[in-house]
């Protein structure tokens, strides 16, 4: 009766559509982060950093570091810098935009794919 | 004998009426001297100086685009006195300068009867007066203004008031400045309450604020020699000297309360009022910085 077959490829579809949906939800949330990046209105962060592998946005800052090898720093770490970066540099000029309500928690793992995705260590 | 004795003590009197008169600004003298000394040393030599001052600044950057070592007086230029590209563009554009037109209004306004038949030289007989704005006025026991006293001037020969920050008001400052120029800002702290105003101005000056949690010290003190986008971020030491300023954005004149106000929104707080009681305390704290540097307003910015 059961058609352990067509089973067995109807998982396998299933699971390999939903790799390509991640692949392509995980694009679009890579997108969005650059936007939330380089936009005025929202994260401005291009205001202060220059980023490793985007050479193309223009006019980036020098007050905070040129971001790099992200993708070898825990998620938590970029998302907890954004949130609130006086956390571990109480006098750091980058504002907490995070805990500020200015860009939402939603946008910061937005920021957080991004960079991950961009700034690789060789 | 007794003569003696008096003579003695109406000196020591005298003498310590004077160093009392001398205390109220020794704690401001002390913050000046740091301030200017963290400039000058900050440009003495930025490439060898570049861990301390400019981590993120790369060397090749401050080799091509940086000017150094600085001057005290250099200071009165902004992000020109160390940013070249920046230096170069308005070398260009103040061999017409911008602000010549509204200066002449404001020198026609300067000379023209109120209804009354006197004019603005009824209150500043001379002109050669804004090096010791804002001062602070024991009598009132408050800051004024130079525009305070221009829309005083104007209510007391029967006059409205002029808008603050900008037209007319920046035209006739303009001219006060111009006449001013060369002169050598001098702002003293003459009681007690002044140097409460200049401690409260201070601590404005210091205070994160706004949703950016961002303070006037952090980007002109700590970020001055650094972009913010394009944008080269000008030293607090000297940053009164060239005001009324002919900003490009603005099309126009605009006051130092108008630039104040403007960076306060900036950070994301609320707009304060042109000359409120913090926006006043903030321009005596600023300009008490650049005590000793030379006039140079009005000048051009971007
Ligand atoms: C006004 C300047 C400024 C702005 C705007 C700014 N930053 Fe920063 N950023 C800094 C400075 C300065 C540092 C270094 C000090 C620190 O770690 O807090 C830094 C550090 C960081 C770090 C840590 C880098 C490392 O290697 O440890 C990350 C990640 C970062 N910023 C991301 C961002 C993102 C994303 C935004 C925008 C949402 C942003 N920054 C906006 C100035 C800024
Ligand atoms: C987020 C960064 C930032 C903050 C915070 C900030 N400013 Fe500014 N400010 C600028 C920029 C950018 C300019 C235009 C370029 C320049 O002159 O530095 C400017 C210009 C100025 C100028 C004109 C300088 C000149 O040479 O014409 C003054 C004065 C000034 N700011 C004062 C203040 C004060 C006082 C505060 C705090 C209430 C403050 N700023 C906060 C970014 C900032």
């Amino acid at each position: 009766m059961i058609n352990v077959k067509k089973l067995l490829a109807l998982v396998i579809v299933g699971t390999f559509s939903a790799t390509v949906a991640n692949a392509a939800s995980n694009e679009a949330l890579i997108k969005e982060g650059r936007k939330v990046f380089v936009t005025k209105k929202l994260g401005n962060c291009l205001a202060c950093h220059a980023v490793q592998g985007d050479p193309s946005i223009p006019q980036t800052g020098t007050i905070g570091p040129k971001l790099a090898n992200l993708d070898t720093y825990p998620k938590e770490y970029i998302f907890n810098k954004i949130w609130n970066p006086n956390k571990t540099v109480p006098d750091s000029v980058m504002p907490p935009q995070g805990k500020s309500h200015k860009i939402s928690k939603h946008q910061i793992d937005a920021l957080v794919a991004y960079l991950q995705a961009t700034t690789k260590s060789k | 004998m007794l003569k003696k004795l008096i003579k003695i003590a109406t000196i020591s009197m005298i003498s310590s009426t004077i160093v009392f008169a001398a205390n109220f600004n020794a704690q401001a003298e002390k913050d000046r001297k740091a301030f200017v000394n963290y400039f000058l040393k900050k440009f003495e030599n930025p490439i060898a100086n570049r861990a301390k001052y400019f981590p993120y600044v790369p060397v090749a950057e401050l080799k091509k685009n940086y000017i150094y070592p600085l001057k005290f007086q250099d200071f009165q230029d902004g992000p020109m006195s160390w940013y070249r590209p920046a230096k170069e563009q308005f070398a260009e554009i103040n061999d017409f300068p911008p602000y010549e037109i509204p200066l002449d209004d404001g020198k026609e306004l300067f000379k023209k009867p109120f209804a009354n038949g006197k004019t603005y030289s009824s209150c500043f007989p001379n002109p050669a007066i804004k090096q010791n704005y804002p001062y602070y006025d024991v009598h009132r026991d408050e800051i004024v203004t130079i525009g305070m006293a221009i829309n005083e001037c104007r209510v007391i020969n029967g006059e409205k008031p002029l808008k603050y920050g900008k037209g007319d008001i920046a035209k006739v400052i303009a001219y006060l400045a111009d006449k001013s120029r060369g002169q050598k800002i001098d702002i003293k702290i003459p009681s007690a309450n002044a140097a409460k105003a200049y401690e409260a101005g201070k601590k404005l000056f210091y205070k994160q604020r706004g949703y950016l949690s961002i303070s006037c010290n952090e980007c002109h003190v700590q970020s001055t020699g650094k972009r913010i986008r394009a944008e080269a971020l000008s030293p607090a030491l000297g940053s009164t000297t060239e005001m009324p300023v002919y900003r490009l954005k603005w099309g126009g004149l605009g006051t130092l309360q108008r630039r104040l106000v403007g960076c306060i929104k900036d950070t994301g707080s609320e707009k304060p009022k042109m000359q409120s009681k913090p926006v006043k305390e903030l321009a005596y704290f600023l300009t008490y910085m650049s005590n000793g540097m030379k006039l140079n307003g009005p000048d051009t910015r971007k």
